[in-house]
């Protein structure tokens, strides 16, 4: 008795269970069914039909309707430092600024380089590329997500030194990432998708007064302008946590994208010129470079010398002391003219 | 590692995946291993303090259940492990500083240590669960294990290791050492909280939170954009944090574990106690059973229950932070529950079942939960009552305007939760965070699970913030 009642106990036991294992399994299937069905249809829509994000000409048109003696590649450096216009009047010369603002690192600046300087009717007599330390040599800084969109903006369907670039300098995470992004290109209507939600927001608030796919928040970025915020020490803490591998110019210089523009710019004819940019100085006197900084810069240094490209360095030039900053790496607004007049007056030579 | 990376949805992927195959017995080992992979990921030194507070809460609590002469030494030696290392890896500074400040403040010329001392992440956290551990045995709630890898894995279980929620060990040990088999319906379930903890994270949590920072910035913010971040950060920090326990809970449950629930929409709350009842609950019941109870609790009459309520509540507080600003805010919280308390007792009890007087109460609890998170969101506390005592009522031409576009920012992004708890409130079927119910609740919750992650891609910022609780 007890042995058919233990029977019959195990015997329901295994009903159970493989009862609940078709149902889990149903469940499963019936999940990621419903999960692909509706994760399939936005898979199709496609930025290009490459996936990719077409190519902006709105800047290769501004450089031919310009045609610029000077070019100036770089973001809130270059920006910060140098007015535009005080630039053009003492230089009597017309100039061309080429801005990717909160971005700009070595790989837009390629891709500026090559698609919209070099491929401009008109070739300027010189380009100046404005960059901090050792990002020159970093294609992944910045190319990421929004900053590689911007990229994708500069860029044809075929750019085979981008591509080695990345490929050689991209982590597993951001080469995963970005094949992710491929599989499934949707991603890149973020932009529009916050642009839609922030329209609503000054819909409710200002019926009428924003038009769609307009930023309404942008009117109230003044509010939160750098002269409102408190104090900060340093706008880009993320290079003080850099891995010293950054730092060594002889691995990096084979995977990044600066052979390529030197290249470019002979082969087209047109002088390079690299400014660096110093970065926030102390109250005792200009910003303290470690060791392995120091040893990177030597290489970069010796490296345009042996391909006769000019380099001036503002690092620990006596005129920019800490009273010239705002926050971070940037210039007051209010010393601009004056720290367009020190770059003049530094880099004399090169204009003559 | 952290959650929101791609780091740890491959590492989950592996440890799942490996855990399932690999034979029971094997099982524990190899969790154990994953989570200090997890752990010493980024920092691996970091793992040293984990194996100190490992060691000595297992040495400890062998010793009070084998030598009982010696139970209270063994306590003791346990809490002061767990404590020193709080006291040294979060405190020090505080302390010096604080010492500093005030032999300064007697005219001596004295300056602090050069010494930097790193927080590790996580401390608080597996410094209470080791300490709850300890005293649990010496209640004799639970029997001292012997084998080191049950509580080794218990201190350490990846999911929960960083910011919780903090588990006791009639709770979670008893599931680590079982023997667990793989279930389809918390796979699925543990996948569902994963999207919806990675949508409150990288859609509602990091997109408000660009509000809140940029508020939190400003050299004099004005009354009404000051207002807009402290309700930008109040929807920040419950989706951050809900979102790490969410993740936790959905990683665990995929490897057959269950975590406690550590909120209950605490937004909802009428009372001081009953937002206590529903924000961090494995915090607030850790303070009330190891802290507020032993304290006496509200035995002994209302003015030393008032000194136990304001005493855990300022532990609580310095808890969270070596700052100032936290102490605030925990003795903040402290009055506001000693306060309802004693009103509560003078208001007739018809009162509060009156309509109309409950969503009074929880608008209100709201208003002075967002007080709470002005305190706790700005660590500058001179700055805080300059502004607040100098400047309160301050608006220049088009702050309000930019508040009202905030806000509504704001409510945008919360909408999903204002939907979670309407459909919870309501006790409908499409609830993310329950169990599969039947067929039809799955195809509602697949599609809503589906929904999310495609909102996940397209409306994530670009740039996501560390969790704000992984720095306490």
């Amino acid at each position: 008795m007890v042995d058919v009642v233990e029977k019959s106990s195990v015997i329901e036991d295994e009903e159970r269970r493989t009862g609940r294992a078709t149902t889990g399994r149903v469940r499963v299937v019936t999940a990621v069914a419903i999960f692909f069905c509706i994760l399939a249809p936005p898979a199709l829509i496609r930025p290009s039909a490459q996936g990719k994000l077409s190519f902006d000409g709105k800047l290769l048109d501004d450089m031919n309707a310009v045609s610029p003696t000077y070019v100036f590649i770089g973001n809130s450096m270059l920006t910060s430092r140098i007015d535009e216009h005080v630039l053009a009047a003492r230089l009597g010369e017309r100039c061309c600024f080429l801005l990717s603002t909160g971005g700009a690192e070595s790989a837009w600046t390629h891709q500026a380089l090559k698609n919209v300087v070099l491929a401009a009717h008109h070739r300027p007599k010189k380009v100046f590329i404005f960059f901090r330390d050792a990002y020159l040599t970093q294609p992944t800084y910045r190319a990421t997500d929004r900053y590689w969109w911007r990229i994708e903006h500069l860029s044809h369907e075929d750019e085979p030194e981008l591509t080695r670039a990345m490929t050689l300098s991209r982590t597993w995470q951001e080469q995963l990432a970005y094949r992710l992004e491929g599989i499934y290109p949707v991603q890149k209507v973020r932009d529009r998708a916050s642009a839609a939600v922030s329209w609503i927001a000054g819909e409710v608030v200002t019926p009428g007064r924003v038009k769609y796919g307009e930023s309404a928040g942008q009117k109230y970025d003044g509010l939160f302008g750098l002269d409102n915020l408190r104090s900060i020490e340093a706008d880009d803490t993320a290079f003080a946590d850099q891995d010293l591998s950054e730092f060594d110019f002889d691995a990096r210089i084979g995977t990044s994208l600066l052979p390529s523009m030197i290249r470019m710019a002979k082969e087209a004819g047109v002088d390079l010129v690299f400014v660096r940019v110093q970065r926030r100085p102390t109250i005792q006197g200009p910003p303290a470079q470690s060791r392995e900084l120091q040893s990177y810069m030597s290489g970069l240094r010796a490296y345009f010398a042996g391909n006769g490209i000019q380099f001036y360095d503002f690092t620990g030039d006596p005129e920019l002391t800490l009273d010239h900053y705002l926050d971070g790496d940037h210039i007051r607004p209010e010393w601009k003219p004056e720290s367009t007049g020190l770059f003049l007056r530094r880099l004399q030579k090169t204009f003559e | 590692m952290i959650f929101q990376s791609l780091d740890f949805i491959v590492f989950l992927m592996l440890v799942v995946s490996i855990h399932w195959l690999l034979a029971p017995r094997y099982r524990s080992v190899f969790l154990l291993t994953a989570s200090y992979v997890f752990y010493g990921y980024v920092h691996p030194w970091f793992l040293f303090l984990l194996w100190f507070v490992t060691i000595a809460v297992y040495g400890c609590a062998l010793g009070i259940e084998r030598l009982p002469s010696y139970r209270k030494p063994f306590l003791l030696l346990g809490l002061a492990s767990c404590l020193g290392m709080l006291g040294v890896f979060k405190y020090f500074h505080f302390f010096v500083g604080n010492v500093v400040f005030a032999l300064r403040a007697l005219g001596l010329d004295v300056s602090g240590p050069a010494i930097q001392i790193v927080l590790p992440v996580g401390i608080s956290f597996f410094a209470f669960q080791g300490m709850s551990y300890v005293i649990d045995v010496y209640r004799g709630q639970v029997n001292a294990r012997t084998s080191f890898v049950s509580v080794a894995l218990f201190k350490a279980f990846f999911p929960q290791l960083v910011a919780g929620p903090i588990e006791r060990a009639t709770h979670l040990l008893p599931q680590l050492e079982s023997r667990r088999e793989l279930r389809m319906d918390l796979l699925i379930e543990g996948l569902f909280l994963l999207i919806w903890g990675f949508f409150k994270k990288l859609v509602i949590a990091d997109n408000v939170s660009i509000i809140a920072n940029k508020v939190f910035l400003l050299e004099h913010p004005s009354f009404p954009l000051l207002w807009a971040g402290v309700l930008a950060f109040c929807v920040q920090i419950f989706a951050d944090f809900s979102a790490y326990t969410d993740i936790a809970r959905g990683s665990a449950k995929m490897l057959g574990i269950n975590l406690v629930e550590n909120f209950r929409h605490p937004y909802a709350a009428s009372s001081p106690t009953d937002f206590w009842r529903r924000w961090h609950i494995s915090l607030s019941t850790w303070f009330r059973d190891y802290v507020y109870i032993p304290l006496g609790g509200n035995r002994g009459g209302r003015l030393l229950e008032a000194r136990n309520v304001m005493f855990t509540f300022l532990l609580s507080g310095l808890w969270h932070g070596a700052n100032w600003n936290y102490v605030v805010w925990g003795g903040y919280w402290g009055l506001l529950i000693v306060g309802s308390r004693y009103l509560g007792s003078l208001m007739p009890a018809a009162l509060w079942e009156r309509r109309g007087v409950a969503t009074l109460q929880v608008l209100l609890m709201f208003a002075l939960t967002n007080v709470g998170w002005l305190l706790f969101r700005e660590t500058d506390f001179h700055y805080l009552l300059r502004e607040l005592a100098l400047r309160p009522w301050n608006a220049a031409a088009g702050d309000w305007e930019a508040a009202a576009y905030f806000i509504c920012l704001v409510f945008l992004y919360s909408l999903p939760l204002i939907v979670h708890f309407y459909i919870d409130a309501r006790g409908g079927v499409a609830k993310v965070s329950e169990p599969i119910a039947s067929r039809s609740s799955l195809a509602i919750r697949t599609a809503t699970a589906s929904g999310l992650f495609l909102a996940i891609l397209v409306l994530r910022t670009a740039n996501s913030g560390d969790f704000i609780y992984f720095k306490f």
